[in-house]
């Protein structure tokens, strides 16, 4: 770690307002020290890349641009007659493909696609003119590709991505793992590159950012339609934040306003579940779903941890966990992980004498990858959306509040909400900007989960919060409470936009949609679904003989789970529904 | 027995070589003379020195070493020329950041692509002044502060803020993947 005077010593170098001491200062700890240079080069090479990055993504937003047809050098400065007699030279050795830009890309082999089958006339641009392509043939960064009325290209990059260019279309290769669709239709079956670089695909409309995924693209008139085959990708939403798209969703984006395509909300399509799972060991406390809805995690009232592959009903699977009550489980934001925060201290199958409260099992490798020495218990859990840090709610006497766990640096990373009442739950903001807990008292807390600092206290419901949970857009927040009511807060400024209209009775558990237009929330054995934008109730359920413990959708949209004290987890079919 | 005789570079080679370095090589100078523009301008001048050399160069030997023995040379000579502007570092610490320079062995397009992902988890005010200061226009805290209407030393604050956060990011990613099994 950095100390705070050689980073305030080095912000003052790079933004050169040094005075004379400060500046003999800074020579004189790196003279002394060979340590304090290594830290220098830390921090200047971040201030070095920083430009780099920067001018890359202008040379990408330049890309965009259909009268930027192909990259140029930046402008050169100072000594210009020189230096331009210099680039002449340098473009006549046969550089005047690269630009300053600091990786030659267009020499990489990755970043170019070959044309494999061709229909009918396909061309590519050099220079000025259009010439007809040769199957076989690769095209690098910057080629445009434009097939004819009734002829069609299939293009490989790597070993596995695929992209079929349809009739009268055209797309131009803006970066080794990009491609803009200047206009059609373009077929794309993506895997991410070696450096799990994900593809991009750009319109003037619209970007779509996807790795491991089918899906179908196409640009007209002003208008881009992107709609997903299989996998998952992102595509921005308002305000420059991104929604994630599943398979079977489609969005339309248009000129000026992006504007997504909307269909009616999903409710359930019937009052009998389409799937049922009791749970023999007793109430299931917790449900958690993977991120690409293949896994859904709940704790066993045995101690156990138990998988059901959703798309193989028959394949369940419990995880070793020999001792302890697993009470609050999260994927990581990859699902290659589950987080398992117990409820009392337990010990790991090792054989260790240290108890452990969060441990973290490695799905792929079937075994406990990390475990944390901090507090006797976590009631709540969840990864913040780096991967890289787990926040936990603990009660424990002087402990009690919300830590964030680094899990690189296996340590303790940050303390919020300290000193509040017993918190009951928690939920992050979808890009870690902030996180929201509820108290037994009533409050709901908004902290920032960076600085530590608490942005807001509201006083939320008359009795204990027992349930919070950010919309998808992560631009508002719903609470529920033991007092019977749901309301909805902005995240940005803590300000009540609604409460929700009926009261059933105790809130348990909170879901939002994933496009973020329904609540559910569990009261009693009822699930209520809500109109987000209005606060009206849109239908309710009568899911569970007991209380409902705990509910999800799962990433499609189309089903959602809940679960309850008369043990047992039911699915329930969602179908979009006119005149709610 | 004879010794060798050194393989001589072409003007083409250590062209080559330089395009092949230059996010290092821009990275040093920038390290040594912070100031964007006038780093440009010694980067730029290094590449016509370098074309100019180019037969001095042992093609066997590293090339990096002395690209970068020549960017220290043309440093100290930019703080010479410029009037009235007092050298930013002594000498001797220069000399002694060139030295732990040549030790040390960065990934560097593992630190940018890991910085690239930790621009994104920036705050969206935070990131609209990190583009304002290094995209191409390079706007200085004082231009920034015009433009948001806040004071000089807000923008410093949040510039500083923000730098520390992509430090600690990067610093965290970095070690999770060296840990990562």
């Amino acid at each position: 770690m950095m100390d705070p005077r050689l980073q305030e010593l080095l912000e003052g170098y790079v933004e050169n307002r040094l005075s004379e001491a400060e500046r003999r200062e800074l020579s004189d700890r790196l003279i002394a020290s060979a340590e304090q240079c290594r830290l220098f080069w830390h921090y200047l090479h971040q201030h070095a890349l920083l430009s780099e990055l920067m001018a890359e993504q202008v040379g990408r937003n330049l890309a965009r641009s259909e009268t930027a047809s192909s990259r140029r050098p930046l402008a050169l400065r100072g000594n210009g007659p020189m230096l331009a007699l210099a680039l002449v030279v340098l473009l006549a050795l046969g550089f005047g493909l690269l630009t300053w830009r600091s990786t030659p890309t267009a020499e990489s082999p990755e970043a170019s696609v070959v044309l494999a089958e061709l229909h009918g006339e396909v061309r590519y641009r050099q220079g000025e003119e259009w010439l007809a392509v040769q199957p076989g043939q690769a095209l690098r960064i910057g080629s445009e590709i434009e097939t004819g009325n009734g002829s069609s290209v299939v293009l490989r990059s790597g070993e596995s991505s695929r992209f079929v260019l349809n009739a009268d279309s055209a797309i131009r290769l803006w970066d080794e793992t990009g491609v803009f669709l200047l206009r059609g239709m373009l077929n794309a079956e993506v895997t991410a590159t070696p450096g799990r670089k994900p593809w991009i695909f750009r319109t003037e409309q619209g970007e779509l950012i996807v790795a491991d995924a089918r899906f179908h693209s196409a640009t007209l008139d002003g208008e881009t339609r992107i709609e997903m085959e299989e996998g998952s990708a992102q595509v921005p939403s308002g305000g420059g934040r991104y929604q994630q798209l599943h398979q079977g969703n489609y969005t339309l984006v248009s000129l000026p306003e992006p504007e997504l395509y909307q269909s009616a909300p999903r409710l359930p399509v019937s009052n009998e579940p389409a799937h049922l799972v009791e749970e023999a060991s007793g109430p299931v406390q917790a449900l958690a779903v993977s991120p690409d809805g293949r896994l859904l995690a709940y704790p066993c009232s045995n101690g156990l941890v138990r998988l059901l592959w959703l798309q193989q009903p028959e394949r369940v699977q419990f995880l070793n966990v020999p001792e302890g009550r697993p009470r609050a489980l999260a994927f990581s934001p990859d699902g290659r992980r589950l987080l398992v925060g117990y409820d009392v201290a337990r010990r790991i199958p090792t054989g260790a004498k240290t108890s452990y409260p969060l441990t973290i099992f490695d799905l792929n490798k079937q075994q406990i990858v990390q475990s944390f020495p901090s507090v006797r218990r976590a009631s709540a859990v969840t990864y913040m959306p780096d991967g890289l840090t787990v926040a936990y709610v603990t009660n424990e006497k002087w402990q009690r509040g919300v830590h964030l766990w680094d899990l690189g640096d296996a340590r303790e990373r940050l303390r919020l909400i300290e000193r509040a009442e017993r918190l009951n739950c928690l939920s992050v903001h979808h890009a870690g900007e902030s996180l929201a807990a509820g108290a037994t008292d009533g409050t709901l807390y908004l902290a920032d989960p960076h600085t530590g600092r608490t942005i807001h206290t509201l006083k939320a419901h008359q009795r204990d919060v027992q349930a919070v949970q950010y919309s998808p857009d992560g631009e508002t927040i719903a609470s529920g409470g033991r007092d019977g009511a749901i309301h909805l807060w902005s995240a940005d400024t803590g300000e009540l936009l609604r409460t929700f209209s009926e009261k059933f009775g105790e809130v348990r558990c909170l879901a939002f949609s994933p496009d973020g237009r329904t609540l559910a929330s569990g009261h009693g054995g009822v699930v209520a679904l809500w109109d987000v934008e209005t606060g009206q109730m849109r239908t309710t359920l009568n899911a569970h003989r007991f209380a409902i413990t705990a509910l999800v959708y799962l990433p499609d949209g189309g089903t959602l789970v809940t679960a309850g004290w008369d043990r047992c987890i039911k699915f329930w079919t969602l179908a979009p529904r006119e005149g709610h | 027995m004879a010794t060798p005789s050194p393989r001589r570079g072409s003007v083409e080679e250590v062209q080559r070589l330089f395009l092949r370095h230059s996010s290092i090589l821009r990275g040093f100078i920038l390290g040594l003379l912070p100031d964007a523009h006038r780093a440009e301008d010694v980067f730029q001048e290094v590449f016509l020195t370098i074309t100019r050399k180019a037969a001095d160069f042992d093609l066997d030997s590293n090339f990096l070493a002395w690209a970068r023995s020549i960017a220290r040379l043309k440093v100290l000579e930019a703080y010479r020329t410029s009037r009235g502007s007092p050298y930013l570092l002594e000498p001797e610490a220069i000399d002694a950041l060139c030295r732990v320079a040549e030790e040390t062995q960065e990934d560097w397009d593992q630190r940018r692509r890991i910085l690239a992902r930790c621009l994104e988890q920036l705050a969206p005010r935070a990131r609209e002044i990190v583009e304002m200061r290094y995209s191409t226009e390079q706007l200085s805290p004082p231009s920034i502060a015009q433009r948001l209407s806040w004071s000089v030393n807000a923008v410093h604050v949040a510039l500083s803020r923000a730098r520390k956060f992509l430090q600690e990011c990067t610093r965290r990613r970095l070690s999770f993947e060296e840990t990562s099994p």
